[in-house]
């Protein structure tokens, strides 16, 4: 293999059958790719290490984690939007460039559903965990109950829980339906008995006859069409969650627009990452070329200065507001105890993405490699910022007081880290990595 | 009845005989292909319209129903059918909904899960989900399907009981 | 034969969808109901006492008040239960050798309460207090039900939180005069003041009854 340049084309000129058996092949192997035990041994451990830490919880309560007055919101709340936002990236690219036609996005689009789906599984257990009784999480729904109440429809936290709600199902729905040809195929190349019954129960009889393909084509563009607008009222609810409260630090009008660029920038980095990964460890360097690290590294520079445009307007507002409460929290941010993470944050998120106007350090895999994984954790320090720095200097000084996370904080958030890479790699050995039958259409464009 | 199959390398090829078989007067004709093939007419837009409306004025509903009648709760003497802070529930039931509509309207509109048709069969079918556009005639008259087929340059023909 | 199904799969694919379906909504169907079963929510139980105690007896058969037994329910929280003195008024005159009234008489003797067994619980998340109830017009009947009937105490409301707040929300309809609190066969009747009548004589309504923290506390 040459090195990835960006003057790549989009895919490198190979036969609709060569493609379909590499890309069928890599869940049919009997004996996993080298290095995927390597691999899903760690990350399977954490796992482990994620239930040990939400059964301890359970028998415990949320006493084991770092919160207390004032910063009564920890790392719960942090992981929640962390992750919420970086499975919205994978949305974005499937949903908003199949809309715009980008010929760049089919090879990549299954990789970034896929993050999706274990990023908003991740990012779902925080919100029942953080609950008190979580095994009451079911109040959270409006449902006719004997104590005769209704949750507070007017709440952006009861909007959060339905945006949830409707985008942890949509997503699956969205991602199974997209998957749908795909498991016709594995169903028609599987040799025994065993996968061909699996995927064929999976593909529920889509054998590609035209009415069929008729049907598919229209209402996959109409549900793209609704998803990508989805990603964007379920991540300004996230905002709004913060927003409407009278807080010093969150009570802000730009926070919708602003996480929003959060979670491009995030899901960028996280689908970039995976990319370069997995066309590395499923040999998709045919169909993932120098041209995809390109376009996406070009989107996490566009979406770090739309961040650094959002930390610019972050302090305007608070001092052309000029109300006490918040300069003195905004100084807190910039010069006080936490000061350190935020700087982190400006630098991870849009100080050194700016590398990325040099062509060809776009391809560079290892620097590309080092940003991302920047621009992951600066999001993180991001949410910290938001979250544990905002809180811990509120209206009242006499409430002034300071976070840690504790051991059980920090084993979750590695737990649910292990968790979306070990659900990530189990996925990949049974569904295609790469949307066949849109990748067919790829192909034909470039003969 | 029967059920012939033609096997065809490419997409120009399969429609180039579809449209001589049509003129050779064959008309139950299905094809199959491993990617998305001929624009046309689906209600699926509509059915997904429909669904999310259907939400979008559920979840309005519910929630003036909720809390003007069911659990009027006063706050700040705010007026209780505050109908702004209704729309972001609205709007994502519709979504739901829509989306759910989609998905399982396909299905329906499909007649899925179907996991068995007659012309499964034939085992040119197989690579109809890969790499070969397969044309199925179901005819009374075997033998001419068969002949045509094999004119129009057909890779591989295969017949199948209806 | 190529075909990886064979016809009946299609007939099976869609049971199993269905069951499935089914299933769920069952599952769901039943997690709803059940809570509102009497049997969940342990109404018509009768709960076995020490001494097998007839309000049938005493209440509707003799016209014993309740506040003979019950003594505190117009002045405190509690409705209180009778000491065994109380007992003892008649019992230790009638029905003096009575096996059922032994561990009435071991308790005098031993100087130990009887243990009687709950049949109204509520939470301890919940205060009730049953002096304010009386005093604004709620009869007893309305929670305990026709006591005057029962051979043996038993549950018969569900004192689920709805139960409360069905009252809370609209208390005009339920309640009584001074005089019929007490009284469990009372019926309106034509010459009975109105409900918004009984609600200005008894100033109830001046305030938000379902604010949380009238129960919560």
């Amino acid at each position: 293999m040459t090195r990835p340049s960006p003057g790549d084309p989009v895919a490198l000129s190979t036969s609709n059958e060569a493609m379909t058996a590499h890309v069928s092949a890599v869940p049919f192997r009997a004996q996993p790719f080298a290095h995927y035990w390597l691999a899903v041994a760690p990350f399977g451990a954490l796992t482990g290490v994620l239930l040990g830490s939400i059964l301890y919880l359970f028998y415990a309560g949320v006493g084991i984690w770092g919160i207390d007055w004032p910063v009564a919101w920890g790392f719960a709340l942090i992981n929640y939007v962390w992750w919420i936002a970086i499975a919205s990236g994978g949305t974005f690219i499937s949903a908003l460039f199949y809309l715009t036609r980008s010929e760049w996005r089919n090879a990549i689009n299954r990789i970034a559903e896929t993050m999706t789906l274990f990023g908003a599984a991740c990012a779902g257990i925080y919100p029942i965990l953080h609950l008190g009784r979580p095994w009451f999480f079911y109040w959270l729904f409006p449902y006719p109950n004997t104590m005769g109440l209704w949750p507070q429809f007017r709440s952006p936290l009861l909007w959060d829980f339905f945006a949830i709600l409707t985008y942890v199902t949509s997503s699956v729905l969205f991602w199974y339906f997209g998957l749908l040809p795909d498991l016709a195929t594995m169903r028609d190349r599987a040799t025994s008995r065993r996968w061909q019954v699996f995927y064929g129960a999976l593909a529920l009889g889509f054998r590609g006859s035209s009415t069929q393909w008729r049907h598919y084509h229209v209402t996959y563009g109409v549900l793209a069409a609704i998803m990508a607008p989805l990603v964007c009222s379920v991540h300004s609810i996230v905002g709004l969650d913060f927003a409407g409260a009278a807080t010093p630090g969150w009570h802000s009008t730009q926070f919708p627009p602003f996480f929003i660029f959060g979670a491009f920038l995030s899901g960028f980095a996280t689908v970039l990452l995976l990319v370069m990964a997995l066309r590395r460890l499923l040999n998709l360097q045919a169909w993932m070329t120098g041209r995809h690290l390109d376009v996406l590294c070009k989107l996490m520079l566009t979406s770090s200065l739309f961040v650094g445009y959002a930390y610019v307007m972050d302090g305007f507002t608070v001092f052309y507001g000029g109300e006490k409460a918040d300069i003195v929290n905004y100084t807190a941010r910039l010069f006080g105890y936490y000061a350190p993470v935020y700087w982190g944050a400006v630098l991870f998120n849009v100080m050194l993405p700016q590398l990325l106007w040099v062509r060809a350090l776009r391809v560079n895999q290892l620097l590309v490699t080092l940003l991302c994984c920047g621009v992951i954790v600066g999001m993180w320090f991001e949410r910290y910022t938001i979250v544990v720095i905002s809180l811990h200097r509120p209206h009242l000084p006499s409430a002034w007081g300071l976070y840690h996370g504790s051991l059980w904080d920090w084993l979750t958030l590695m737990g649910t880290a292990g968790l979306f890479v070990f659900g990530i790699l189990l996925a990949i050995r049974i569904i295609p990595a790469m949307s066949m039958f849109e990748m067919r259409e790829t192909l034909e464009q470039r003969r | 009845m029967r059920i012939v199959v033609g096997a065809f390398p490419d997409e120009t090829a399969m429609q180039a005989a579809l449209g001589r078989l049509r003129e050779a007067g064959f008309n139950a004709i299905e094809t199959y292909g491993p990617k998305p093939a001929g624009e046309g007419h689906s209600p699926l837009p509509l059915v997904i319209l429909a669904g999310g409306l259907f939400g979008a004025a559920l979840g309005f509903w519910w929630q003036t129903h909720e809390t003007v009648q069911a659990y009027p709760l006063d706050i700040g003497g705010r007026p209780l059918f505050s109908w702004p802070a209704y729309v972001p529930i609205a709007l994502e039931i519709g979504i739901l909904l829509a989306i759910a509509s989609g998905v399982f309207g396909f299905f329906v509109v499909n007649r899925m899960p179907r996991l068995w048709e007659p012309v499964d069969d034939a085992p040119a079918m197989r690579r109809a989900t890969s790499d070969r556009w397969c044309i199925a005639i179901t005819t009374e008259t075997p033998e001419q399907a068969r002949h045509a087929l094999w004119r129009f340059a057909a890779l591989e023909v295969d017949e199948v009981a209806a | 034969m190529a075909a990886i199904f064979p016809p009946e799969a299609n007939l099976a694919a869609k049971l199993v969808l269905l069951s499935l379906a089914g299933a769920i909504a069952a599952g769901i169907g039943w997690w709803w109901l059940f809570p509102r079963t009497d049997y969940a929510r342990h109404v018509d139980w009768t709960v076995q006492q020490p001494v097998p105690f007839s309000h049938q007896h005493h209440v509707g058969g003799l016209g014993i008040d309740c506040r003979f037994c019950h003594v505190t329910v117009e002045v405190s929280g509690n409705a209180g239960l009778p000491p065994t003195y109380t007992c003892m008024t008649c019992h230790s005159q009638i029905w003096t050798n009575a096996a059922l009234l032994a561990p009435v008489r071991q308790s005098l003797a031993d100087n130990v309460p009887i243990r009687w067994h709950r049949v109204t619980d509520l939470p301890d998340y919940v205060y009730f207090n049953h002096a304010i109830h009386v005093a604004k017009g709620v009869g007893c009947e309305s929670c305990h039900g026709a006591v005057a009937d029962m051979p043996l105490m038993r549950k018969v409301r569900s004192m689920t939180m709805s139960f409360c707040l069905d009252c809370h929300r609209d208390p005009a309809p339920h309640l009584r005069p001074a005089e019929a609190i007490f009284d469990t066969k009372w019926q309106r009747t034509p010459d009975t003041p109105s409900p918004a009548t009984l609600m200005a004589q008894y100033h109830v309504g001046g305030r938000n009854l379902t604010e949380c923290s009238i129960c919560h506390r």
